[in-house]
């Protein structure tokens, strides 16, 4: 393994579900190298102390019905049968 | 042809040089009479208005039109405001100089060589150019507070929480928010007044009894405790704007404040644990731009992954493309640990950090920007370097505290904008403090 840690554009490309042209591919093979080395700043971080994580609590609001605007919101789908949106196979 | 459409076709002529705006609204005589009346805005393009396009300047949503308005968009409809437009900003708000746009950059009205700052560069440029009387902008790691240095103008990022993110096309859901951008200290907090209002369609909402930030301007300033950490004027600050920023800390120390510095060591890893959080974010938030219910859509593919990727393709640009995918490594199964939840932790430890501070100090001072604002295309190719640029600004989002940039002077008419942060919702004390550097550089407010 090279000890210069990086990131394999085409893999993550596929993950993302970009399509990538060579040219952005070879851009993005040659300046994640140094991104991922400024990230890797977080590795000096000494988190074992225990550290206090964000107070997080639910929100909940009243079951109650409001007007909807799915109708609106249909009507900006490019592709439809009746109220479904029409899409491609998925394989 | 009444006074506002003259003015309004001015305002699409001076549009050409500087590029404030993507798309122009149709221009209609508000029903309602509020506070605003009379005034006009321009919206940065991330924010939803119901029939206005909004494009949040990619080809992904070049021809999308909201069916709804954002809260604030309703809130600001019923003060009596004429919305000019949409404003141009980097894709998606992923930038720090309007350059990111798919509809061209944003020029600095002050030098059009330059940049007006990101990514809500269009909304500064609006109002420093004299193209509105107000701004909306978003704020995700600086974006409100930077291009308001860029360009001169007052812009404050509101405590996460404050103001309803209902409508935001979202980026970095976890830090950011929506915030006005104004000439003047006073019109700043007017517009906050407007747009703070609880929503409950935005579960991060804070329900706080409201506050009149405009009636807190004058409050007296002696005794305020200034914290300002060395850490904001590291290597890379340009020793104009350090002097600048100085300068009007030094003034403000004349008027009684008690200003100390201090360090905090954590907010050197600020900017990895923000761009880490943020690419995270971004990389699940954008995944729903998949070519099948709205925006781009292109023909007919074989099958779902065709259309996803072949639709991703063409809509993204390319630093909106880089940050999904350094995202999604960050998520991904073998890196998760080391890097997103690695960043969470940094992030509680910047936020504690901030808490500690606040229960010795009112305000944290620094500049908004390390640099007077760079030419156009000159670090565009470098994304690193552009990253750089939000290294004071980032922290703020990461603790959720409101910050505010305020012009505190300028080099060879370039402005230098200083920031004010406080504690989670009291923005009133950074208003105020703005309004007394205001004072102290003869700008008068209405």
């Amino acid at each position: 393994m090279s000890n210069k840690k990086t990131i394999d554009a085409k893999k993550y490309s596929e993950l993302s579900k970009i399509e990538l042209s060579t040219k952005e591919m070879e851009i993005l093979n040659e300046q994640f190298p140094e991104i991922l080395k400024y990230f890797d700043l977080l590795s000096q971080v000494d988190i074992s102390e225990n550290i206090d994580t964000q107070t997080l609590s639910n929100v909940f609001r009243e079951d109650v019905s409001v007007d909807s605007i799915a109708d609106k919101i249909l009507d900006v789908v490019p592709e439809k049968k009746d109220r479904f949106v029409k899409g491609p196979r998925m394989m | 042809m009444s006074i506002l459409a003259s003015r309004f076709e001015e305002i699409k002529e001076k549009n050409k040089s500087i590029n404030a705006y993507i798309t122009f609204s149709k221009l209609e005589d508000s029903n309602f009479d509020g506070r605003l009346s009379g005034k006009t805005i321009a919206i940065k393009d991330t924010i939803s208005t119901a029939g206005l396009r909004t494009t949040c300047a990619s080809k992904m949503l070049e021809n999308y039109i909201p069916p709804f308005d954002a809260h604030v968009i309703s809130l600001l409809k019923k003060q009596g405001v004429t919305i000019l437009g949409k404003a141009n900003c980097d894709e998606f708000a992923m930038g720090s100089s309007t350059e990111h746009s798919a509809y061209g950059a944003t020029h600095n009205p002050h030098d059009l060589e330059r940049v007006p700052g990101g990514s809500s560069g269009g909304s500064a440029a609006a109002v420093a150019g004299d193209l509105a009387d107000f701004a909306l902008g978003s704020d995700t790691g600086g974006s409100i507070r930077c291009p308001a240095s860029f360009c001169g103008i007052v812009g404050l990022k509101p405590t996460y929480g404050l103001v309803s993110r209902y409508g935001l096309i979202a980026y970095g859901n976890s830090l950011e928010q929506i915030g006005p951008m104004a000439k003047n200290v006073y019109d700043c907090a007017l517009l906050l007044e407007c747009i703070s209002d609880y929503d409950n369609r935005d579960a991060t909402c804070v329900n706080n009894k409201k506050i009149n930030y405009t009636k807190h301007l004058n409050d007296d300033i002696s005794g305020l405790k200034i914290a300002v950490p060395q850490e904001f004027f590291g290597r890379g600050t340009d020793p104009i704007v350090k002097k600048s920023v100085w300068d009007t800390i030094d003034k403000l120390e004349s008027e009684g404040a008690i200003v100390e510095e201090i360090n905090i060591e954590s907010i050197k890893y600020s900017l990895a644990a923000y761009y880490i959080i943020a690419m995270s974010e971004a990389s699940s938030n954008l995944a729903r731009f998949d070519g099948l219910r709205y925006g781009l859509h292109i023909g007919k593919s074989k099958d779902w992954n065709e259309l996803f990727s072949n639709n991703r393709k063409f809509g993204f640009g390319f630093e909106v493309k880089r940050r999904i995918m350094l995202g999604t490594f960050a998520l991904s199964s073998g890196y998760y640990d080391e890097y997103y939840i690695k960043a969470q932790k940094v992030r509680s430890l910047i936020t504690n950090d901030f808490k500690k501070i606040f229960s010795k100090f009112d305000v944290i001072v620094g500049p908004t920007m390390p640099t007077l604002p760079f030419k156009l295309g000159e670090k565009l190719t470098d994304p690193l370097s552009m990253y750089m640029s939000d290294i004071d600004t980032v922290s703020a989002n990461l603790a959720g505290i409101p910050s505010i940039s305020i012009p505190c002077g300028s080099s060879n008419s370039l402005p230098i904008g200083i920031q004010l942060m406080s504690s989670h919702f009291d923005e009133k004390t950074i208003l105020n403090l703005g309004n007394k550097i205001e004072q102290i550089r003869g700008i008068k407010n209405e």
